[in-house]
């Protein structure tokens, strides 16, 4: 990619918009656990990522 | 499982392997045979590849990540019409985002401050949005909006957001993640 991107506005934009397969998705439920697994991790990253050194 | 980066018009030509392309009329949906992978950050940056990559030069509806679907021709055949406005919708055109630099900022002391803070945003957003194709508000702060602008258009917008707060970032050029229907 030719410019940087921060993950804060990677995350928002690929998790929650874009085009949705809606009634026809097939995950079993062990994907299912494995992205919400995967969203915390990226949502713990972002934290992180946003706050290097937290005073929060 | 095929899994689906993204809508093109029909006519593009092929992409490069291991994409391919499942056409129907006037839509194409852009696939590869794999898994959904985990939403790590390594994963997130590979799908946004993979779509930027397709932004010339036809317009680009980018699919959310993880979409997989066995029927991705029926998908397209059910939704040909909806696809084919959306695309046209953001021919010409890219998303810029906006949102305030410094992510680090300390958390609002009081209520009043937070409020205080989402009023600023929302005004922010309500004087860019008459300059965009289409605009939308970002629901949570550190994000103002998301703005979809012509290619043509982009240098004028980021200096309007300079103009307007010199502590905004204005990012992007995205593919239209946040203007999915028309």
């Amino acid at each position: 990619m030719n410019r940087e991107i921060a993950l804060v506005d990677l995350v928002d934009r690929l998790l929650a918009g874009g085009v949705v397969i809606e009634g026809d998705i097939v995950l079993a439920v062990a994907d299912v656990d494995l992205i919400r697994l995967g969203l915390r991790a990226v949502l713990a990253s972002v934290e992180a990522l946003e706050c290097p050194t937290s005073t929060r | 499982m095929p899994y689906v980066y993204a809508v093109i018009e029909n006519g593009a030509g092929e992409p490069a392997p291991p994409l391919y392309a499942v056409r129907r009329g006037r839509v194409a949906a852009v696939v590869a045979d794999r898994g959904v992978p985990e939403a790590t950050p390594d994963a997130l940056i590979a799908h946004e590849e993979v779509v930027e990559a397709l932004m010339d030069p036809g317009p680009v509806l980018p699919m959310r990540f993880g979409s997989t679907t066995a029927d991705v021709a029926g998908l397209l055949a059910e939704r040909e019409d909806e696809l084919a406005g959306a695309l046209e919708r953001v021919r010409g055109a890219v998303e810029l985002g906006v949102r305030e630099a410094g992510g680090c900022a300390p958390p609002p002391a009081t209520g009043t401050d937070y409020l205080m803070g989402r009023t600023r945003l929302a005004r922010m957003h309500e004087a860019l949005a008459p300059h965009a194709r289409a605009a939308v508000r970002a629901r949570r702060s550190p994000h103002v909006g998301a703005y979809l602008v012509h290619r043509d258009a982009v240098d004028a917008f980021r200096a309007r957001v300079a103009g307007l707060d010199a502590a905004l970032v204005c990012t992007g050029p995205w593919p239209p993640y946040s203007f999915p229907t028309p």
